[in-house]
């Protein structure tokens, strides 16, 4: 079998890429402190387990970014001659369905609670030396809990829109809104502090929904990449508009008559075919064909791997020219 | 976004104005101050002794010095714990004590102290006996708590009910106040920890954090009073 080339980063990418994953490190790095942290404070509040669930869950993304990096970059061999890019989207697959499960047990779990009405006991540690009530040492590690977070994320964000990285948008958008979840869990223990018990399970249960939602953006977004779907754009899931350049690029070159693109997205990545009606008139169609190849990927540095298949008639493509020539 | 965090940090910022924090939903202190405490309990000496209605013993001295500071009195109900816990789910009950401990699985729907007082149980031997560095083989006695054997067995050592304990001419199993208090020598092997708690309706944080700050307050004077009342 003749395997695929490999996908190789433009250099500028390459830097940005790099960056990228550097702070994917940092992320790794602050969330464990924020999770045990967040453990030791927890105590009987459902908000704080909410929250400390959702910090948990937000390691794997990092993870498995990073875990997909190495497999990305990896030769495509006899094996898998379509290249190993494919384990970044499973990867991404299996967090997002670990968001959708652990949120809806989640949200199970809080709302069952607030049903049963029961009351969350909280009372007092000795910290540094005094005898403080558990609420505080909860809120301020619900406010330590938000910051590197939200300014990761802000950090990533404009990163995967250049490397377009929808696994890594996903991971920075969730990030940023860990503000959200520190909010609701002050309002919760707050609200527990107010003598309203009630607060703390509202809080949680809104915690869980945002998870839950989170799970499901991300399960559709993931299964749509994995179904090969149309290119889209990285924030606002829209179409990409690199077909139709393709296709009018490709209509420009003087051999080529009219041609079709089928594009479909592979990761941050574009690979498909092309399908041309090579112009009537004296010329190399096989050198010319190579060069296309070549040249294409200079339209947009996502475009890999483009095979260019010269047909008779564009209408009928693939199945149905099979069919008539039987 | 901006907006919405500085309201709420207004908001978080006022709470410590609108009175003591945190408060209690059922209102437990308020009405406890200047009015009726209402206490579970169970013997268990030393902790809680039974006097007709009224109830002596370490715990209920606390809870009779934490009334007065409230001005409140005290209404004894004697019963056995597993009630007094109901009563407390029910805010029948205002506080439960008997010399119980953080061993159990109640702690999930009621409120707990934590831990005020923490007594080693550990092997003690009689002044004048020779010093042992393990019980594996020999003989000791236990007087309480009903597990002790279990614990004794688990070393290897065979268990003997003795009473009194005092009496028992060679090593023992006792909490560490009353190997202190009967002038034994405390050999060093603790087996288990028994960790003193109190119970309080499930939520009334306002309550539990005085109820809390007072026992822990008092932690000292209960070890020289255990050690007082060990030759008893």
């Amino acid at each position: 079998m003749k395997p695929r080339e490999r996908f190789e980063f433009p250099p500028d990418k390459e830097r940005l890429f790099r960056r990228a994953m550097r702070l994917e490190w940092w992320t790794i790095f602050f969330l464990s402190t924020i999770v045990v942290v967040m453990y030791l404070a927890m105590g009987n509040s459902q908000a704080m387990k909410a929250a400390w669930i959702e910090d948990v869950l937000s390691l794997v993304p990092p993870i498995a970014i990073l875990t997909a990096a190495r497999f990305r970059n990896r030769e495509p061999d006899s094996h898998f001659p379509y290249g190993y890019h494919r384990a970044a989207s499973i990867a991404f697959l299996c967090a997002a369905v670990a968001l959708l499960a652990l949120g809806s047990y989640m949200l199970y779990d809080s709302l069952s609670k607030l049903l049963k009405a029961e009351h969350p006991t909280i009372g007092t540690k000795t910290v540094f030396g005094h005898d403080v009530w558990m609420g505080w040492v909860m809120m301020a590690a619900l406010a330590y809990s938000a910051i590197a977070p939200v300014i990761l994320g802000r950090m990533k964000l404009p990163l995967a829109a250049e490397l377009h990285d929808k696994a890594m948008h996903a991971d920075a958008d969730m990030n940023k809104a860990d503000w959200m979840t520190a909010l609701a869990g002050l309002v919760g223990v707050g609200g527990i502090a107010l003598g309203l018990w009630w607060a703390d399970g509202v809080a949680a249960a809104f915690i869980s929904f945002e998870v839950v939602r989170d799970g499901v953006k991300n399960v559709r977004r993931v299964v749509s990449d994995l179904m090969d779907s149309e290119p889209t754009t990285v924030s606002k899931s829209r179409p990409d508009e690199v077909v139709e350049r393709l296709e009018t690029w490709f209509r420009g070159l003087h051999w080529v008559s009219d041609a079709r693109v089928r594009l479909r997205e592979e990761g941050h990545v574009f690979t498909g075919e092309v399908f041309v009606v090579p112009a009537k008139g004296e010329y190399d169609l096989i050198a010319e064909m190579a060069d296309a190849t070549k040249k294409s990927s200079a339209v947009d540095w996502r475009i890999w791997d483009i095979v260019i298949m010269p047909v008779a008639d564009l209408e009928k493509t693939g199945g149905e020219a099979r069919a008539e020539s039987r | 976004m901006t907006a919405v965090s500085l309201l709420a940090l207004v908001a978080m910022l006022s709470i410590p104005s609108c009175g003591p924090i945190p408060k209690d939903p059922e209102k437990t202190t308020e009405r406890i101050l200047a009015g009726t405490m209402r206490v579970g309990v169970s013997e268990n000496p030393p902790w809680i002794r039974r006097n007709g209605e009224e109830a002596d013993g370490i715990e209920a001295d606390l809870i009779r010095s934490l009334a007065q500071t409230m001005s409140a009195r005290v209404e004894w109900v004697w019963g056995i714990p597993e009630d007094h816990y109901h009563g407390l789910e029910k805010f029948e009950i205002d506080l439960v004590a008997g010399g119980l401990t953080a061993e159990t699985p109640w702690k999930a729907r009621v409120g707990m102290t934590r831990p005020w007082v923490e007594v080693p149980l550990t092997v003690g031997v009689p002044p004048g006996h020779a010093e042992i560095e393990t019980i594996d083989g020999s003989t000791v006695g236990w007087s309480s708590p009903p597990h002790a054997p279990a614990l004794l067995r688990e070393r290897g050592a065979v268990p003997v009910r003795v009473d009194p304990l005092r009496s028992h001419g060679g090593p023992v199993l006792a909490p560490a106040w009353w190997v202190e208090g009967n002038g034994w020598t405390d050999a060093g092997l603790i087996l288990d920890h028994e960790k003193h708690v109190m119970f309080v309706p499930p939520g009334e944080n306002r309550w539990l954090v005085r109820v809390e700050r007072f026992l822990l307050e008092h932690e000292a004077e209960t070890w020289q009073k255990l050690r007082e009342g060990a030759t008893r």
